[in-house]
């Protein structure tokens, strides 16, 4: 069992634009670690670095002590489970999933007993002599599963597994997923685009784009305390405002809005700790469920630390309602209980977040 | 030196499945560059040992006269058997009328058809001397010379009736990928009918027919046989005269612009084919045939099918009927007269009479085997190496695809007739070694596109899966990718046997004394007016090759929906 370190990891496949640009990641020995991003961010090349199909143009591939980065694919010891699962047509279930042990000299009784096993926690006991193509997409899926399993690797790689599911067979695979590896406790590298999925199954995420690291940590950070302004557009939803730092005291900074309207933040409501300076440019992340709406008050400006807005339009989405409103500029979503009190399209209201929730990214 | 470090200073890097690829790619690239490449540069040396003066001849003398006639030829031959097989497509993909579904059938036939007695028994079934003429002679008192088909018009007609397939099988092919809905949307829009045809079907179909056109123009280029029965001096023919008249240097200048004018057409299709590559074909709405309504329209359409069934059918039944001839007695009758099973009891019993059929076996599983191994690692090195070098030995293995056996067999002789560095000292004239090579050379681009094609259709990340699972490159290329492969290459080893099998044009430039391959021995025995014997011989063949082609079928589309291992 070992952690995965990838130091100063850049791949660039001769466009000048670098697919992977110097990236630095520590994954420790048994966790379930994911890189998440959107279609083109590297997270796949990265992913095929550790495996061994890509080399990276510059850096350093590390399994706990043992440098990897110019070791063959079939040396590394990983178990991949393939975006379309790569299943061998031409063997049926058991001699796929037999496969690796075959490779590795295990033959004969112990790989029969090792093979058995493997299908019996993907429960597929029964499908050991079917052929390949007698089995439905989340058949394969486990049959890819248990074959990158059985070789007990020091790495499980997971190239999207879930995308060609759908989505009821997908929520229950992600959970069967996790429950195996927390058993196993094989450090897990898992590539996807669905942050729902990343949440869900993640000990911590790291999210990508266009090649560079945005931010790594737990779900719950990542959802809290986006390091980015693309990080925070990325993971759920939210309302993310161009300003100005305009002073900092000791408790709050203030922040003029591009679109209009003046925001308190707490003064360490940043990821990475640094206390804003005025003047500053800076965005504020602001989730629509920590917004509160209520009536325009009859001023001609709104209490301090709130927004004035006009209702576009109010959608109804179950418990909640989703009121999109105008703030200046800017098109604010604000999430709340269903009523009977709820605003109606055309009226002014004021917008007030909750201080603690307000969290300033880097543009 | 840290790797860090080392790592740095490179853009481009290597991955060891990379590093496998060029290990395999130097010596396959060797060996075709000694078989293939060298052979067509032994050749174009040879045609300039005199400075090149004998391209002279292309200005003024039999040369220029042959080159135009096999350019006319050619022509003649693509406007002809592109009609025939473009009216057969649209006829036999669009429409049912009684009697399609033999008609399916009987439109391949020529594809079965053994090149050398194929283009016989057109000779005597259509020729000056043969049935037809005869039988419409002693009905209507013409002479059978006003109704035959004699020189360039035999030619003609042999090269429709067996080019016809390369154009039937694209334009069915295109006609029945083509999505219905587009037409019903011309339709639609106020097109009639014939409008529609002329505007969105033709055009749909102009791949179709412009591929079946460069293979059938080529294919014309090449022809020998029809030629030499038919007696017209085409540019092969003029190379096989020159040869055998000692005259080697002519033979080299016209093989040399042969392969010139194949080559380009190679190229040609090459690019033309890319060209179209991006074309998406949709999955609309799927063809469905017409069926032929009204009493009369039925059956006269009956009556048309009957007789072009009969028509594609009767070269494959004159070479049955004649193999049982006895040989000498057929002289002015217009069916022989005499019939006897001894010529096959000959064959069977008499070991000179079997010693052609085991050269011809023999060599042709020699070719087929070296064939196999070459145009697979080839197909697998092309497939994988994502570098310049893959189009460069695609189009190496290629490239005697283009050329025609007739100079094929030139190039083999030019380059292994005496020990050189380039020939790695092989001297081949005058063995029995020279048919096996001579075979391989032909056929290895036969093996080569059905393997590339098996290729394409595996998804490169199962043989990712193999290296994750800790299989090396070579592990993973015989425990799955070959195994993979292995339907589309033995089909195309198979059609690669039988071609060997009954090949003819370059067998006649070069075969052995000793060792007379199966064509040359039929082409001997017609030659010495034992019909019936060289016709058994062309009947065994066809034999065989229905045999092979079957278990081809089988191979590639197996019964049973899954094997189990």
């Amino acid at each position: 069992m070992t952690g995965v370190s990838l130091t100063d990891i850049t791949k660039d496949y001769g466009s000048g634009i670098p697919s992977v640009n110097s990236l630095n990641i520590d994954i420790a020995d048994g966790e379930f670690f994911t890189l998440l991003g959107p279609s083109g961010c590297g997270k796949s090349t990265t992913l095929r670095m550790i495996a061994g199909f890509v080399s990276p143009s510059s850096g350093q591939i590390r399994f706990g002590d043992r440098d990897v980065t110019r070791v063959a694919p079939h040396k590394r010891d990983t178990g991949m489970v393939f975006q379309n699962y790569a299943l061998f047509p031409h063997m049926n279930v058991a001699t796929n999933v037999g496969y690796g042990l075959t490779t590795r000299r295990i033959r004969g009784d112990e790989k029969r007993r090792l093979v058995a096993e493997a299908l019996e926690v993907v429960g597929l006991s029964d499908y050991a002599d079917r052929g390949i193509g007698q089995l439905s997409g989340g058949q394969q899926q486990r049959v890819a599963l248990a074959r990158a399993l059985v070789i007990d690797p020091s790495v499980l790689l997971l190239d999207e597994p879930l995308s060609n599911l759908d989505a009821k067979l997908r929520e229950e695979t992600r959970g069967h997923i996790r429950r195996i590896q927390k058993e196993s406790g094989t450090t897990s590298v898992y590539v996807t685009h669905d942050q729902a999925e990343a949440m869900a199954m993640s000990d911590r995420i790291a999210v990508l784009q266009d090649g560079v690291l945005h931010q790594v940590a737990e779900p719950r950070e990542i959802y809290r305390c986006p390091a980015t302004a693309f990080v925070a557009r990325f993971i759920g939803r939210s309302n993310v405002i161009d300003g100005t730092v305009e002073d900092v005291d000791a408790r709050y900074c203030t922040i003029r809005l591009d679109s209009g309207g003046v925001l308190r933040a707490p003064r360490a409501a940043r990821t990475s700790g640094d206390c804003p300076t005025p003047g500053e440019s800076i965005a504020v992340s602001l989730r629509p469920e920590s917004l509160a709406i209520g009536p325009a008050n009859s001023s001609d400006a709104p209490a301090a630390g709130s927004l004035r807005a006009r209702v576009k339009s109010v959608e109804f989405t179950g418990a909640t309602c989703t009121v999109t409103t105008q703030v200046g500029e800017s098109e604010v979503l604000v999430s709340v209980p269903d009523s009977n009190t709820l605003p109606q399209q055309g009226d002014d209201v004021d917008l007030t977040p909750s201080p603690e929730k307000i969290w300033m990214v880097n543009r | 030196m840290t790797a860090l470090k080392g790592n740095r200073t490179r853009l481009q890097t290597s991955t060891s499945s990379d590093r496998f690829v060029y290990v395999l790619a130097i010596p396959l690239a060797f060996i075709l560059l000694v078989y293939i490449v060298v052979p067509m540069i032994a050749t174009l040396l040879t045609s300039f040992q005199s400075g090149g003066d004998v391209y002279r001849d292309f200005t003024s003398g039999t040369s220029k006269s042959a080159l135009i006639l096999s350019v006319l030829i050619s022509l003649g031959s693509v406007v002809t058997s592109g009609i025939v097989g473009t009216c057969l497509a649209v006829l036999l993909t669009r429409f049912r009328f009684p009697g399609r579904g033999i008609l399916k059938i009987v439109a391949l036939v020529p594809l079965g058809l053994p090149p050398l007695i194929g283009a016989l028994s057109f000779y005597y079934l259509y020729g000056s001397s043969g049935i037809l003429p005869r039988a419409i002679a002693s009905l209507t008192g013409l002479p059978a010379q006003a109704v035959a088909f004699d020189g360039i018009a035999g030619v003609m007609l042999v090269h429709t009736l067996t080019m016809y397939p390369y154009f039937y099988l694209s334009v069915s092919a295109g006609l029945a990928g083509s999505d219905a809905s587009l037409e019903e949307a011309a339709m639609n829009l106020g097109s009639s009918r014939a409008r529609m045809w002329r505007t969105v079907v033709l055009p749909m179909l102009t791949p179709a027919l412009v591929s079946g056109a460069l293979l059938t123009f080529m294919v014309s280029m090449a022809s020998f046989t029809a030629p030499q029965f038919y007696n017209v001096n085409t540019l092969t023919m003029r190379i096989v005269a020159a040869k055998t008249s000692g005259n080697y240097e002519l033979a080299a200048a016209q093989s040399t612009v042969l392969s010139i004018v194949s080559i380009l057409f190679l190229l040609t299709m090459r690019w033309y084919q890319n060209q179209r590559s991006t074309r998406s074909l949709s999955k609309g709405t799927p063809q469905v045939a017409t069926p032929l309504t009204g009493a009369w329209a039925r059956v006269a359409a009956g009556l048309c099918s009957l007789l072009i069934v009969l028509t594609l059918a009767a070269p494959a039944a004159t070479i049955v009927l004649l193999a049982f001839t006895v040989d000498g007695t057929w002289t002015t009758q217009i069916l022989p007269p005499q019939y006897t099973l001894q010529n096959f009891v000959d064959i069977a019993s008499n070991p000179r009479s079997l010693r052609p059929i085991l050269v011809s076996s023999q060599m042709s599983l020699l070719a087929m085997l070296a064939s196999i191994l070459i145009g697979v690692l080839t197909a697998w090195v092309v497939a994988r190496w994502r570098g310049r070098g893959a189009s460069v030995l695609d189009l190496m293995i290629m490239l005697p695809w283009a050329l025609p056996g007739t100079v094929v067999g030139i190039n083999i002789v030019t380059a292994f007739a005496s020990p050189t560095p380039f020939n790695l000292g092989q001297v081949l004239v005058g063995s029995l070694w020279i048919l096996p090579v001579a075979y391989f050379i032909r056929f290895v681009p036969l093996v080569f596109r059905n393997a590339a094609a098996s290729i394409a259709q595996i998804d490169p990340s199962v043989e990712e899966a193999a290296q994750n699972l800790g299989a090396t490159p070579w592990r993973t290329l015989r425990t799955v990718t070959l195994p993979l492969m292995a339907r589309g290459v033995i089909a195309g080893a198979l059609l690669a046997f039988i071609q060997g099998f009954g090949e003819y044009v370059a067998s006649v430039v070069i075969y052995p004394a000793r060792f007379t391959p199966l064509s040359v021995e039929i082409y001997n025995r017609q030659y010495a007016n034992e019909l019936g014997s060289a016709f058994a011989y062309g009947a065994l063949q066809m034999a065989v090759i229905l045999i092979v082609l079957i278990i081809s079928e089988v191979v590639q589309n197996p019964r049973p929906h899954r094997d189990k291992r």
